[in-house]
């Protein structure tokens, strides 16, 4: 029983979506030849049953590891050197408002002086 | 029978040297970098009337801001408000009227305002500029009017300043239209604050200060033939 192997089936499960296909795949290849019906279905239960609890090892594995996947995008994204970096979207928000900031101060310092500006 | 040609093209040229200089104005001003010093100079025309309206009005001018794009700046202290504001449009359309019409007059007095323009810009670069920019435009400028006082033949200057009254004419035409933009901002928004009158009236009679000046100088273009 090579196929049900939990280490060989490891990567296939953790690393693929297609589990189900998978499994039923591997029922279809181990259909011996030359068995009566009900111990042929029997057997195809017992392996079915094999295959899925293989299957639920290799899904713990395969969450533990998007888990882990999940834990390293989170702390690449959150990182101090990204946190620093500003996107050019905040820097045009804080030039717009040091502009409305500096018109309100011109506009203050007009009134103050009495100057005028014609465009 | 060699003069016969000459005779006529003199003839079509006393005609419609109104016509063939305002074309070529037309021209000038659609040629993509050869323009861009005839803009600095109706948007130099529009600044110096600002401030000179403030000097009349009482006032004085601190500062005279040109940009590579047309736009300019006059930062003045005192003075009527609404004067210094009209006078900005209506200035550089008195300016190239007066700059047309002092060039038609007679040779000579084409090169002495040539000179007088020179020193106003050269007294501005001293007095009004404060930055790189605006310094590099006056002194484009002031290179400009060097090279008319320079030319040898007084015919072609009084025809150069012709064509420089004509452009600061068709600029001083354009520009109020730029007002209407509707972010109420310029001289039209600030007299329309000073006497509730609409942005648009006001662009309206630059408009049409632009359009009778343009005609008056056909007129006199017709007499003078």
């Amino acid at each position: 029983m090579n196929i049900s192997s939990p280490s060989n089936q490891n990567s296939i499960f953790g690393l693929s979506n297609q589990t189900n296909t998978s499994i039923k795949s591997l029922v279809r290849t181990t259909d011996p030849v030359g068995i009566s019906l009900p111990e042929q279905e029997r057997s195809l239960n017992k392996q079915a049953s094999q295959g899925i609890v293989v299957d639920q090892r290799a899904i713990a594995l395969f969450e533990k590891n998007q888990f882990e996947a999940k834990a390293t995008l989170s702390t690449s994204t959150f990182s101090t050197t990204d946190k620093d970096k500003s996107s050019p979207k905040n820097e045009t928000a804080v030039a717009s408002y040091q502009a409305v900031g500096n018109l309100a101060e011109r506009e203050s310092v007009q009134q103050l002086f009495g100057i005028d500006i014609f465009a | 029978m060699s003069n016969i040609p000459t005779e006529r093209t003199v003839g079509l040229w006393k005609k419609y040297h109104f016509f063939i200089l305002f074309f070529a104005a037309i021209v000038i001003k659609q040629l993509p970098l050869i323009s861009i010093p005839f803009n600095w100079l109706e948007s130099y025309f529009h600044e110096i009337s600002h401030g000179i309206a403030a000097i009349v009005t009482g006032g004085s001018v601190l500062r005279i801001q040109l940009f590579a794009n047309g736009a300019g700046l006059c930062t003045t202290q005192g003075g009527i408000a609404f004067v210094i504001s009209f006078s900005g449009y209506a200035g550089a359309t008195f300016w190239g009227w007066g700059i047309y019409k002092l060039a038609s007059a007679h040779q000579r007095v084409a090169q002495s305002f040539s000179v007088l323009i020179l020193l106003l810009i050269v007294s501005s670069i001293v007095f009004w500029g404060r930055d790189l920019l605006t310094w590099f435009i006056l002194a484009v400028l002031a290179v400009l009017f060097v090279l008319t006082i320079k030319l040898k033949k007084l015919h072609y200057l009084q025809r150069l300043m012709q064509v420089f009254g004509l452009l600061i004419l068709l600029n001083s035409l354009a520009s109020p239209s730029y007002l209407l933009d509707g972010r109420n901002l310029g001289d039209g928004a600030a007299l329309a604050t000073m006497t509730f009158i609409p942005e648009f009236i006001w662009v309206l009679i630059w408009f049409l200060l632009a359009l009778v000046a343009l005609y008056s100088l056909y007129k006199s273009a017709k007499k003078h033939n």
